[in-house]
């Protein structure tokens, strides 16, 4: 069991530690809503030669800056080890030899200080990132989570009534952009990179399949790549940036139609986007227009809080404290965690 | 009173936790399964200090075996300490995994600790033991069996100790002078690290680094850097 039910508590100081994938971050969250800290440290150069995350790679740098972070983020939120009230950290999912690290800090130190240890899904992260920035988000919430290992839409009624309505069945969205990078050798993180060339280029120039644009809120990302790479070798193919806009208009095609679908299907009464594809301005662009003629306010986390970060982690603690949750000291990683509901 | 230390180790298939104060080991516990490293790891430490009636908050060190090793298991060793130690503002003490694994054979000449490390390597180093503990002989390195029979040969034989003497017993036994010892003394004992941490100098916390002995990119490239 990853939890414990008890009696619900508000933890005014809650530390936040992520380690799942490529960043380590540690943050401070007073009441649920002032991030006194959020200190994030990427290993995006350190990857980049291999064309991708190598996790023997990442598992030595977290270990590296895990607890020097930690110091780091005590002294510039001014607050002691002492004065925490609850500890939050990732425990899936993610990389195993990632997740565990910052798993076995978060045990140790609330073991130590006698505080709540608060497991959070990853993705459970993700959703509540809006929350840091928003005080005016509505329930329902339907929440287009994507990123290089997740593309999922996800329906919030009340805080920890989670509902995936539909996730991708093969590569997740900024993993399609990641191997349309490296096809076209424009490297490392492939998400920025072509989006930089996109807008060199014409999105009407090619048209790609837009795959299963009808089929509820299901993803399927692998055939749109694979007609890139198809395309790459047709005698008549066009300028890279050509390639990269038309490839990016229809991967936002695909997210921005279902998003929308489900927000009127569930009556949603604000819609968000988070993980670390909500940075693509195309995406924040199209999804704020669709948002305003569906007339459903969107409200995004800011650029800083889509990407991997531990305030969102603190944020989704604060709020299963509030359920009553707390984890045992026994707490796993789990690689393969599924986004359920809690209540 | 003597000061009270805490032994963990866990870069093997085997964990172990142990409190120790001056020349005796209050509570030791531990178990044989890689996957339930980090779910008993703190929880047992916490246990131990709950039987013996200490308190970790008076901890003087944290002794952790440093590598090499698995390097999940090493890292969450590592971790653990290091947050051990911020927490309770008290140094660490890194203890080599083969001198903990040569601690298992306490008075002999020679004693070769040799871990199994995958990639048909082992880590291995040459000690002798006696009453006061633990004298190097060899530096740990990585050895192919054939590599390390040929080393032992030149050594004269020895007690051969660890999960990689264990695993290549049919190349290892064939040099005259060697003694295989069975898989139960393969097993790290974390008194054994605390013991030998008493004679670490004490580091801070963030000082403390792994001897991995392998590079990153092995995982990229096959066998060896």
């Amino acid at each position: 069991m990853s939890h414990d039910r008890v009696e619900p508590y508000s933890p005014r100081l809650i530390l936040g530690l992520e380690s799942s994938c490529d960043e380590t971050s540690v943050a401070v969250l007073e009441e649920g809503r002032i991030c006194r800290v959020n200190l994030v440290s990427s290993q995006v150069a350190l990857h980049e030669k291999y064309g991708g995350v190598v996790p023997e790679v990442a598992c030595r740098a977290h270990m590296e800056v895990l607890n020097p972070l930690l110091q780091e983020a005590l002294d510039q939120a001014g607050t002691r080890l002492a004065d925490l009230d609850a500890v939050a950290v990732t425990h899936g999912p993610g990389l195993v030899g990632a997740v565990l690290l910052g798993v076995a800090a978060a045990k140790t130190l609330a073991g130590l200080l006698e505080i709540p240890l608060i497991g959070v899904n990853h993705l459970e992260g993700h959703l509540y990132s809006t929350f840091l920035e928003h005080s005016d988000v509505e329930l329902p919430l339907v929440c287009l989570l994507v990123s290089g290992g997740h593309t999922q839409i996800v329906e919030m009624t009340t805080p920890g009534a989670y509902r995936v309505l539909g996730s991708t069945r093969d590569d997740a969205a900024g993993e399609a952009f990641d191997k349309v990078a490296k096809a076209l050798g424009l490297g490392y993180p492939g998400g920025p990179r072509v989006e930089e060339a996109a807008r060199r280029g014409d999105p009407s120039r090619l048209h790609l399949p837009r795959p299963m644009l009808e089929a509820g809120c299901e993803f399927s990302f692998s055939g749109l790549k694979t007609a890139v790479l198809v395309h790459l070798q047709s005698p008549d193919r066009v300028s890279v940036d050509d390639l990269c806009a038309s490839f990016q208009e229809a991967v936002v095609d695909v997210l921005v139609t279902k998003t929308l679908r489900a927000a009127r299907e569930c009556r949603a009464r604000t819609v968000a986007v988070a993980g670390g594809v909500a940075a693509n301005s195309a995406l924040r662009h199209r999804m704020e227009e669709a948002c305003r003629k569906a007339g459903i306010p969107l409200r995004s986390p800011s650029m800083g809080l889509c990407t991997d970060n531990a305030a969102m982690i603190a944020r989704a603690g604060w709020e299963l404290a509030r359920l009553g949750l707390r984890s045992p000291l026994t707490l796993d990683a789990r690689p393969n965690l599924p986004l359920s509901s809690r209540i | 009173m003597s000061a009270l230390l805490a032994g963990l180790d866990c870069t093997g298939e085997t964990w172990s936790v142990a409190l120790v104060r001056g020349s005796e080991c209050l509570a030791e516990c531990g178990g044989l399964n890689a996957r339930a490293h980090l779910r008993w790891l703190f929880p047992a430490l916490v246990d131990c200090a709950s039987r013996s009636g200490v308190r970790l908050a008076d901890l003087e060190s944290v002794a952790v075996t440093s590598g090499p090793g698995s390097f999940t298991g090493l890292r969450l060793g590592i971790v653990t300490a290091r947050t051990m130690a911020q927490v309770l503002g008290c140094p660490v003490r890194p203890v080599d995994t083969l001198e903990a694994l040569a601690w298992n054979v306490p008075e002999s000449p020679r004693v070769v600790a040799a871990l199994d490390a995958r990639r048909g390597e082992v880590f291995a180093a040459c000690f002798q033991t006696g009453t006061g503990g633990c004298l190097r002989l060899t530096e740990d390195r990585a050895f192919t069996p054939e590599e390390l029979a040929g080393a032992l040969e030149s050594w004269g034989g020895g007690v051969l100790v660890g999960s990689g003497a264990v695993r290549y017993s049919p190349v290892l036994e064939k040099v005259p002078g060697v003694r295989i010892l069975p898989p139960v003394f393969a097993q790290i004992r974390a008194s054994a690290v605390a013991l030998a941490g008493q004679r670490q100098a004490p580091l801070n916390p963030l000082d403390l680094v792994p001897t991995y002995l392998r590079s990153a990119e092995v995982q990229l490239h096959g066998v060896r850097p």
